[in-house]
């Protein structure tokens, strides 16, 4: 479920539907996502999940499943 | 005789009550099965109709919840019933194996005790009707004769006498025939025993424990066991048997089969093994080789390490012999005490000289100076590992970055604003800058706060004079230069050597710690004179809580000459409170001739006993030429077939000369090849190199190639003497053009 809705925020941002987008997906210019992309996708899943991402932690982020992985981990502490 | 008819009557009536007994038990802990399948079925199905299938609603998941909760309870329960059902049945087939009459001091009648693998109490009268192998009573059967006799119970000793020693014979829920025991009959029951095939697993020997075999299983007193037995003393069948005896013990000292590890020397012989403890009713406890305990400490680091068989291999097949020197010299040094002082040296050099700190700087100043940073490793509580503690700096620093980067966000902002030309966003732009700077910096820290273990191993071959400050004081091989300037050169990233993994598993232990077996209580080391003093080292590390069963027999190292004072050294490392070392000394799994021929590739006597069941002589066959010889071959396999013989080993010096026969004439022989990529199929005909074959047993050992090119050096003579004593019944040797000099029983050894 976590999936999906990071799906649907990095579809918004690439202006894409969210069906090509899996946990495989790496924020790399292969995938049609630039540095920049992946930025505002932090700065989205923190206001969606109403979490802090720390620049260092950001920094990790090679996949969506990274980011997944992040916010399951972050609820997980809740 | 009549005497004797009517002991059987009486023993018979004894055997119809306690089958009636089980069968009594049985029925109800099927029926309770029953009722408890039935029970797990219908929750389950209750479960899956009742309860809401998304989470989302609150009510819905709590209730999903005890409903997981009362199906974990019924499932539990009812494993415990299938699993008491399996002991049930066990015990029906053969309850039972001997029994004891002793008369308690100051008691008037001798009781009759009864031993079988597990006990069974008459939940009626509350009497024990059987006991359990492992219980202080029954070591009446395996430690005494008819006489006097005591044994240890909770409130002391007890002491009193044995009038009677007998043994059942029970199989399959049917009374035999029973024996009254005395030295001689019943080594004509192990006789009887031995002269079977050998089976494809092996199995246990509860009937059969032998008086000094028993007093290494139950063993409470030492902390370091250490037992040198010959080939074919039982050593193996002795460990798993203490390993039972000690989980029984356990259940009244809290030691239970997951805090207990069996080091064995390959997945081959763990696989051969791995019967016994479920035979006896216990689970089976984690088995490992130490390859495992490499990977298990070093982790995605490094590429799967060398294991003990491929470098056995490359040591064997080495052609030329100062290249084989070399190599040997370098596994020699690298396993030795003095490279682990070097090692240990490095280790603090690290600490104090080699970490690359640096300063950290961040928005425009300086959060931490590297003089400070390394004042804080050094001072840090001298249990935390050195890995921990700069982990604990990576942590620090990453929380002062983090407030520093509220800031540095707004300025990045306030930069971004100032080019209205982008066509991004601001946050997005001014975060992605601040993301790139935070990758940069991180890579920064971790440069020093994250261990390159690899890389600091390597370090310390390639930069000399660090090689030689590290040597200061100690006795350097001659070669050392040699093997520094070879290990220096191996190419890397890359597998790493047998020998290098266990130095990087021993530096990293050393640095990072290990908690991953922390709670093991008792380590058992088979094969243990092919381990080197790294080895011990590590275990220490790796189990610093546990109690030790060390078993191994100096005949049998390869490759390399075991010091005279081997147990001594492993006494030293481990380091335990109490310690000793007995001798198994008695072989039983050879027949005599195979014993006495098998002498002659042993170093002076060998001090070993044998059972003393006889068999036919060892032969030895020659041939022409290579052909003659794999018909020969060939035409022995099939005689022995003829004759009942049902698993045979062809021995090979090497695996790739295992092959090479393999290729031409395995098939036609229906044999397989034992390469140690599958579980070794152990009854019917395999061709295996002799290394591989250690520990193992087969009704016929097969030397192929035993000439006097393929064995003529001190370390061939010792394979020779491990694949001679592979043979329970027979043994024949195979040779085209000159018989290896051991075979005649004289012979000086080539050095290498």
């Amino acid at each position: 479920m976590i999936l999906q809705q990071v799906a649907r925020l990095l579809a918004e941002i690439l202006g894409e539907g969210e069906e090509g987008i899996t946990e495989e997906t790496a924020f790399t210019p292969e995938y049609g996502i630039q540095p920049i992309d992946a930025a505002a996708l932090v700065i989205a899943v923190e206001k969606k999940f109403h979490l802090t991402v720390y620049d260092d932690e950001a920094a990790c982020f090679a996949t969506v499943g990274d980011v997944v992985r992040y916010i399951e981990a972050s609820q997980g502490d809740k | 005789m009549q005497n004797y008819q009517q002991e059987l009557q009486r023993e018979q009536a004894y055997f119809e009550e306690i089958l009636a007994l089980v069968d009594a038990r049985l029925e109800k802990k099927r029926a309770s099965g029953r009722q408890g399948r039935g029970g797990l079925l219908t929750s389950q199905k209750e479960m899956w109709d009742g309860a809401a299938h998304s989470s989302a609603d609150f009510d819905a998941a709590v209730e999903l919840s005890q409903y997981q909760e009362e199906l974990a309870l019924r499932t539990a329960s009812y494993l415990t019933d299938v699993e008491e059902v399996q002991t049930l049945e066990r015990m029906r087939d053969s309850p039972y194996f001997a029994r004891v009459d002793f008369r308690e001091s100051g008691e008037a009648e001798a009781a009759g005790i009864y031993i079988g693998r597990r006990s069974l109490l008459d939940e009626s009268t509350h009497a024990v009707r059987i006991f359990d192998w492992r219980a202080p009573i029954a070591g009446l059967f395996y430690r005494y004769e008819r006489g006097p006799a005591q044994y240890e119970a909770p409130g002391g000793t007890i002491r009193g006498d044995v009038s009677l020693k007998r043994q059942y014979e029970i199989k399959r829920g049917r009374f035999e025939y029973f024996f009254d025991a005395n030295v001689e009959i019943t080594d004509e029951f192990l006789k009887k025993l031995l002269a079977k095939n050998a089976p494809s697993k092996m199995v246990s020997i509860v009937e059969t424990i032998q008086k000094d075999q028993d007093a290494i299983i139950r063993d409470s007193q030492n902390e370091l066991l250490m037992v040198q037995g010959a080939a074919g003393s039982g050593k193996t069948s002795v460990a798993l048997h203490r390993v039972a005896y000690l989980m029984y013990r356990g259940l009244s000292s809290g030691l239970s089969s997951h805090q207990i590890v069996i080091l064995s020397p390959s997945a081959l012989f763990s696989d051969y093994i791995s019967g016994v403890l479920p035979e006896l009713g216990e689970k089976n406890v984690q088995t490992l080789a130490f390859e495992d305990l490499c990977g298990r400490v070093l982790g995605g680091d490094l590429p799967q390490m060398q294991t003990k068989h491929q470098l056995f291999e490359e040591l064997i097949t080495c052609a030329d012999a100062g290249e084989k020197a070399l190599l040997k010299a370098g596994v020699e040094f690298k396993a030795s005490q003095t490279f682990i002082i070097m090692l240990r040296r490095l280790a603090v050099r690290y600490q104090r000289r080699l970490v690359p700190f640096c300063d950290v700087l961040y928005h425009r100043r300086q959060l931490f100076d590297r003089q400070l940073l390394k004042e804080r490793l050094l001072r840090r509580d001298a249990r935390i590992p050195a890995a921990a503690g700069l982990q604990q700096i990576e942590t620090m620093i990453l929380r002062e970055v983090r407030e520093e980067n509220k800031s540095r966000l707004e300025e990045l902002e306030r930069f971004a604003r100032r080019y209205p030309e982008h066509a991004y966003e601001v946050p997005a732009f001014a975060r992605m800058l601040s993301i790139r700077e935070n990758r940069l910096l991180l890579a920064r820290i971790r440069s020093f706060t994250r261990i390159d273990y690899a890389a600091l191993y390597r370090r310390m071959f390639h930069d000399k004079n660090l090689f030689y400050a590290l040597a200061k004081g100690l006795t350097l091989p001659e070669n050392a230069e040699e093997i520094r300037r070879r290990t220096d050169a191996l190419p890397a990233p890359a597998p790493p050597r047998y020998e290098d993994a266990l130095a990087l598993t021993f530096l990293k232990a050393v640095l990072a710690g290990c908690d991953a077996y922390g709670d093991i209580r008792q380590v058992v080391v088979d094969e243990a004179q092919d381990c080197c003093p790294i080895h011990f080292e590590i275990l220490n590390l790796l189990f610093p809580r546990a109690k030790y069963t060390v078993l191994g027999d100096l005949h049998q190292t390869i490759e390399k000459e075991a010091p005279p004072a081997f147990y001594e050294d492993v006494r030293h490392i481990l380091n335990k409170k109490t310690s000793t070392l007995l001798t198994l000394s008695k072989s039983f799994r050879c027949t005599r001739q195979i014993i006495a021929f098998s002498g002659r590739f042993l170093e002076g006597p060998s001090g070993q006993e044998c059972f003393g069941r006889d068999g036919a002589p060892p032969e030895i066959f020659s041939a022409a030429g290579r052909d003659l010889l794999d018909r020969q071959l060939a035409a022995f396999i099939r005689e022995l077939g003829a004759q009942g013989y049902r698993s045979v080993c062809v021995l090979c010096k090497s695996l790739a000369a295992a092959e090479e026969l393999y290729e031409r004439m395995g098939a036609s022989a229906g044999a397989a090849l034992m390469d140690g990529t599958r579980p070794a199929a152990l009854s019917g005909i395999c061709i295996a190199p002799i290394y591989m074959a250690k520990g193992l047993e087969f009704d016929a050992a097969l030397v192929y190639d035993a000439d006097d090119v393929h064995y003529h050096t001190a370390d061939d003579k010792k394979l020779l003497y491990i694949a001679a004593t592979r043979a329970l019944h027979r043994l024949a040797l195979f040779y085209v053009g000159k018989p290896s000099r051991f075979l005649s029983g004289g012979g000086q050894e080539d050095a290498l």
